[in-house]
């Protein structure tokens, strides 16, 4: 496509195409950002998507309500407790079972340690795509200790397969809440390190402060949500608004701020980090004895019904729609992702920036592939 | 003090300098032209570091080899396509032509062989020069001292001029490069207008 | 080089002449030598240092066992020959639809840039035998300091050619950008250099560190023109990490981008002349800064004897050993901010690099220009111009 100057209709400009991805060192996942490039201005950008699609959902149909659970792992890997627990929550709400209170207890206590991990991933690859390479040791050295928090438990280190349809599959260990407090004590002062690295950082600053601006009201056209909306001015958090598990009895703030731009939701995640420290330290204390799961049959049949339940993941509300025929096998399971969304808005924002403000933008939204392309 | 030049080194650079202007002229990636162009300019101020002029030849190289022929290859590289084909001559009267470039030649040659050229530092205008680290030389050698001197002393009238002249295309620079009016100003990643 | 190598090749044959050609080649030869032994320590150093800044212990492996068990900083000696072994058994691959010419033109032209930069530079300097200090250094030329920047263009000229010929968007894309950000940090680099040419009265890098030996208004310790010309140290510096393409101006190489920028097509040896020029350019740009603000191989006060009598043998050339010491010290502490810097920042944004060099460091330099001619006519009408 060629742009005319109007001063000088002999002088043409040519805009050219740029592919970016699949392969790309810094493409978030297995992303093809097709860009039209005016000069070093995106003209348009048009993000080709599947190049990861699994078929989870299908798979879900030929399998039992409890082997699709490991088939949700693979949702968004790096959340994987909370994937597992969009599905189960689902059936759980479907077969009408009751999950004992330890059980309820040590889910959240997954989730949250899953979002510190998350958002651990999340720093250091964002603060990567802005180029400075330093925090991504420190993101991931520190993700290393929650990972073996999460070995210890249930032996795996990215795709737990913990939760089952009435619980847990087996109890935490005797010391984990010991050195959960642990990790805890030692690592909070750390996020401090972090912001840091980063926060007054002039450069940081001209990289992130009003680009990529978001406002409140495509955020809410598109589906955008956790903290990407919550960076936008709207206070929407699943745990507050439709609140599950124990959520109810514990204190904790959620962070809003209202630029928008790609250093509030910066500052969202990392203050997010802090509010998961302040929830676990509550659970840790409120935790109860007593069974940590309610047995159900191996091959389960649901009454016939369909639900939907969503949740708040690191990246957003994840939801889970299950339709039951009556049978041992979902009929239907669909997964709300939250990346999906962020990806369709995420086209519209890098108009007329530069190349690093794409790399920007997009790490700034915390997308991750296996989740849009399921 | 009589300039004595190496003759392999004259003779060197002399080579690479008409290698690289014929390469500039009979290239066929516009491209490579620009490189040879580059080449000459670098051989010319080897001739000039030759003649003790140790200044004019690195300003030769900062401006000419490193500013204006880099300038040229932006051009070449923002207007053409990345891999051009062949550029054809584009000569339709080429006797005419070749009349021409010996009228030229000659009239170089007449004018190069005829004048008298000065083999020897001037010495009635430079002062005595006595560098910073103590040692005494007994005339005065090119520096850019000497340089410093004669710009400011007989030449004044000339750098001013010149310097009003680099201003004066500078703006014109900035007012060619400057955004068209006429068009909207593009949003700093701002909310985007509708698709 | 001249009278130092004749010297002493007189010292220890006995009075042997050595033909005119002889200094040129064992000044390559040094050079050459210099360049790589400094790239690979660089190199090593660059690993530890940003090991040390990740918590981690950087390479390890590599070389004897019992050193790495000793300490984070005496392993991994070898990676970097083992590197530079295995860079050469690469495969050279020359994609089909490159320019040729210019494809295998690029990497010689950065690296006869990254050379012809050490002429002027001095380490050391001696008055052995000699009433006046005789300047270490290749060739120390009357204009060191324009020749230093004059050169840096042909870096440009390099990259430019790399990127196009490269027949690839991206390289495109990276080389230009290269071009374009060491060509617009070439200038505030020059005026930020212009404050001690004026200061010293003279272009001649040799001429600079003598001058700051002497001292600013009879003071040595003032003497170090990053006391009078502070700002244009803080903007050489700047200017001379964008110059190397360093982080966190390396737009033109960001990995996260534009794959590796101007070099992406690049493989094997030719890779390897970009790498090893930049660290060269590194180097070169810190010895320069050690030259020029630092005081060079000089300290304040301090005049080593040329020769140390260490009681049953007396070792000539002191003064010219205690001098490259001194200097290569200051230098590495220089790189070592360097890397520190590197590893600290994130990247600038293209359109931010142009405005910080042109908007901000432009007119710094010259503000340091200004406070420099001040100081410089001071010392001239009240203390008797610069020292002898």
């Amino acid at each position: 496509m060629m742009r005319q100057f109007p001063a000088n209709p002999d002088l043409t400009v040519e805009e050219f195409e740029l592919n970016m991805g699949p392969q790309h060192p810094s493409t978030h996942g297995v992303l093809r950002l097709v860009l039209t490039m005016d000069g070093e201005r995106v003209v348009r950008c048009k993000p080709v998507v599947g190049y990861l699609h699994r078929s989870i959902e299908k798979m879900a149909e030929n399998r039992t309500y409890t082997q699709v659970i490991p088939v949700t792992d693979r949702l968004d890997y790096c959340t994987s407790m909370t994937s597992n627990y969009v599905y189960v929550m689902a059936v759980e709400d479907l077969a009408d079972i009751t999950v004992p209170p330890r059980a309820e207890y040590i889910r959240v206590i997954m989730s949250e340690l899953n979002r510190i991990a998350s958002h651990l991933l999340w720093y250091g690859t964002f603060a990567l795509e802005v180029g400075a390479t330093t925090p991504f040791i420190y993101g991931f050295r520190d993700r290393e200790k929650v990972l073996d928090l999460f070995e210890s438990t249930c032996g795996a280190r990215l795709l737990y397969n913990y939760l089952r349809i009435g619980g847990v599959s087996r109890d935490l260990p005797e010391d984990f809440c010991e050195r959960m407090l642990a990790f805890l004590d030692e690592w909070e002062p750390l996020i401090r390190e972090y912001e840091d690295l980063l926060d007054e950082n002039p450069i940081f600053y001209n990289r992130t402060k009003k680009v990529g601006f978001l406002s409140a009201e495509k955020a809410l056209a598109y589906g955008v949500s956790g903290p990407n909306l919550r960076a936008s001015g709207m206070a929407r958090d699943v745990r507050r608004e439709h609140p599950y598990a124990v959520y109810p009895e514990l204190e904790f703030d959620v962070p809003v701020r209202t630029e928008g731009d790609v250093f509030a939701r910066y500052r969202i995640r990392m203050e997010e980090l802090r509010q998961s420290a302040r929830i676990l330290r509550q659970c840790a204390e409120k935790l109860p004895g007593g069974p940590y799961l309610e047995p159900q049959p191996l091959r389960m049949v649901l009454p016939e019904g369909e639900t939907y339940v969503h949740l708040e993941s690191p990246r957003g509300d994840i939801g889970c729609y299950l339709v039951s025929q009556g049978t041992d096998k979902p009929y239907r399971c669909k997964f709300r992702t939250p990346s999906f969304c962020h990806i369709a808005v995420f086209q519209h924002l890098v108009r007329d920036c530069l190349i690093p403000d794409i790399m920007a933008i997009c790490a700034s939204f915390d997308v991750v592939l296996p989740e849009t392309d399921r | 003090m009589i300039y004595d030049p190496n003759p392999v080194a004259f003779w060197l650079l002399a080579a690479m300098v008409a290698g690289c202007a014929l390469a500039v002229v009979r290239a066929r990636k516009l491209f490579h032209a620009g490189l040879a162009l580059v080449g000459t300019l670098f051989a010319v101020a080897g001739l000039y570091g030759l003649l003790q002029a140790w200044f004019l030849a690195a300003v030769q190289v900062l401006v000419y080899a490193g500013a204006i022929a880099i300038m040229l290859l932006f051009a070449i590289m923002l207007t053409h396509h990345m891999m051009n084909p062949d550029l054809k001559s584009l000569t339709t009267q080429p006797w005419t032509a070749a009349a021409l470039c010996l009228m030229l030649l000659a009239v170089l040659l007449g004018g190069t062989l005829s004048s008298t050229w000065q083999t020897a530092p001037d010495t009635t205008l430079s002062p005595t020069w006595t560098p910073k680290c103590g040692f005494q030389v007994a005339e005065a050698v090119p520096s850019v001292e000497a340089l410093g001197f004669r710009l400011l002393d007989p030449f004044t009238l000339p750098f001013e001029m010149v310097s009003v002249l680099i201003l004066v295309s500078l703006i014109g620079a900035l007012v060619i490069a400057r955004r068209d009016p006429t068009l909207p100003e593009p949003p700093e990643g701002r909310e985007e207008k509708a698709p | 080089m001249e009278p130092i190598f004749e010297q002493f090749v007189r010292d220890l044959t006995g009075g042997f002449q050595v033909p005119f050609w002889a200094p040129m080649l064992v000044s390559l030869g040094l050079v050459l030598a210099f360049i790589a032994l400094n790239a690979m320590f660089m190199i090593w150093l660059e690993r530890k240092i940003c090991g040390r800044i990740q918590r981690r212990m950087g390479p390890m492996l590599t070389g004897p066992k019992a050193w790495a068990r000793f300490s984070m900083w005496t392993g991994g000696w070898f990676q970097t020959p083992c590197d530079s072994v295995k860079l050469l058994l690469k495969e050279d691959i020359i994609p089909a639809q490159v320019d040729r010419f210019g494809f295998m033109l690029a990497p010689v032209l950065v690296f006869m840039a990254a050379l012809a930069v050490y002429v002027p530079l001095p380490i050391s300097s001696t008055s052995y035998a000699q009433s006046a200090p005789i300047v270490v250094a290749v060739a120390d030329l009357d204009i060191g300091l324009l020749y230093v920047v004059a050169i840096t263009t042909l870096t440009i000229l390099a990259i430019l050619t790399a990127g196009w010929a490269s027949n690839n968007k991206y390289s495109l894309l990276g080389g230009m950008r290269a071009g374009v950000q060491i060509l617009s940090y070439e200038i505030p680099m020059l005026f930020a250099l212009m404050g001690p040419m004026v200061l010293a009265g003279s272009l001649s890098l040799g001429d600079l560190v003598l001058v700051q030996h002497a001292g600013l208004f009879g003071v040595p310790l003032l003497g170090w023109f990053l006391v009078p010309s502070f700002l244009g140290a803080v903007v050489y510096l700047i200017c001379a990490v964008a110059e190397t393409n360093r982080p966190p101006f390396d737009m033109p190489e960001a990995e996260q981008e534009l794959v590796a920028g101007f070099s992406t097509e690049y493989t094997a040896m030719r890779f390897a002349m970009f790498y090893l020029a930049e660290f060269s350019n590194t180097f070169v740009v810190c010895m320069i800064f050690t030259a020029v603000f630092l005081g060079g191989w000089t300290l304040p006060g301090f005049i080593p004897p040329s020769s140390l009598n260490l009681g049953f043998f007396s070792l000539p050339y002191f003064d010219l050993l205690a001098g490259m010491a001194i200097f290569f010290a200051k230098a590495y502490a220089v790189v070592l901010l360097l890397m520190w810097i590197r590893w600290t920042f994130p990247r600038l944004r293209p359109d931010h690099l142009m405005t910080f060099g042109w908007k901000f460091l432009l007119p710094l330099s010259f503000v340091n220009l200004l406070v420099c001619i001040v100081l410089a006519a001071i010392q001239q009408i009240y203390f008797g111009g610069n020292p002898g």
